[in-house]
């Protein structure tokens, strides 16, 4: 199967792979593994006092497509709003990355993990 | 002619459960290989050829899923009715994922180890150590009839096979950088 130029570019340069404090107020983490495969993906968000995310980081262990799936998201998200995030879909990601149909479920992943960050962060506030 | 509507346990005439005799199932299956050879089918016309390669294809696909534990209990759980869809299932069991998190850390830190050897045994073991209580933990929420549970222990089984994989490829690289 082949990858298209951006996953391949995402996987090579991933964006953002990093860890914050996952104890801080200000952060919220997301973590979901899918179980087609075995991935699993952490996604962490630091929110500003203006409710605007201010940072991002990742931390994927998957196929290329996971990792650029949450490569791309973190670039995405970083200056939005928690309303603005949560109204990401997977489609968006598939699109974007031209995701295969077997790919996919990458893409759902991502989206789960960046819903699972805001609830997190929401859940400390 | 086999028949096509009965299910692979009854097909190799094992009982419908998660613990299998392995002896008896390569048995039955060799037995139905021989028994269903599509080279027996050589001079047959175009119809009985094409039902030969469904037979063996039948066989094959319902081998491999009581081959495999994770397999066959996903198996036993859409016999009872329950659904698995790979595009759309995702696990949330925060405490569960750190864990695979910590142990995907772990195995990427073996190389820098003062005996990697000795440091990934002892993970490959905690890894099928922990294998094993899961499918211990699925026969159990059978046993109760907790499908849905039963579903989730399926479900992280195979984060369990990709942890076997990662950590047998890091063993295979040590040893030939060794030997």
């Amino acid at each position: 199967m082949a990858y298209s130029e951006k996953v391949i570019d995402h996987y090579e340069n991933p964006r953002n792979v990093g860890a914050m404090d996952k104890d801080a107020k200000t952060v919220g983490t997301g973590m979901v593994g899918a179980p087609a495969c075995g991935d699993v993906m952490k996604l962490q968000i630091k929110v500003g006092d203006d409710g605007i995310i201010e940072d991002a980081k990742f931390k994927t262990y998957g196929c290329g497509s996971a990792i650029a799936s949450s490569s791309l998201l973190t670039e995405w998200v970083k200056g939005k709003s928690l309303d603005e995030v949560q109204a990401i879909k997977n489609t968006d990601i598939a699109e974007e990355l031209e995701l295969p149909p077997v790919k996919v479920h990458c893409s759902v992943l991502a989206e789960d993990a960046i819903k699972a960050a805001v609830a997190d962060y929401q859940s400390k506030q | 002619m086999l028949d096509f509507t009965q299910n692979y346990f009854e097909l190799f005439d094992l009982a419908e459960q998660f613990e299998i005799d392995d002896s008896q199932l390569s048995a039955s299956f060799r037995a139905l290989q021989a028994k269903y050879h599509p080279d027996k089918f050589i001079n047959a016309n175009d119809q009985e050829r094409r039902v030969a390669l469904q037979t063996t294809g039948f066989i094959n696909e319902a081998h491999e899923t009581l081959l495999s534990s994770r397999l066959r209990a996903r198996y036993l759980l859409t016999l009872k009715g329950i659904d698995f869809d790979d595009e759309i299932d995702t696990t949330h069991d925060g405490a569960f994922l750190m864990h695979q998190m910590e142990i995907r850390e772990a195995l990427e830190d073996v190389k820098n180890a003062t005996d990697p050897l000795a440091r990934i045994d002892d993970i490959a073991q905690e890894i099928s150590g922990e294998a094993d209580a899961l499918k211990d933990d699925f026969i159990e929420k059978m046993e109760e009839g907790k499908l849905t549970c039963a579903k989730d222990a399926v479900l992280k089984m195979k984060f369990f096979e990709r942890l076997c994989e990662e950590s047998r490829r890091i063993t295979e690289e040590l040893e030939d950088e060794l030997f």
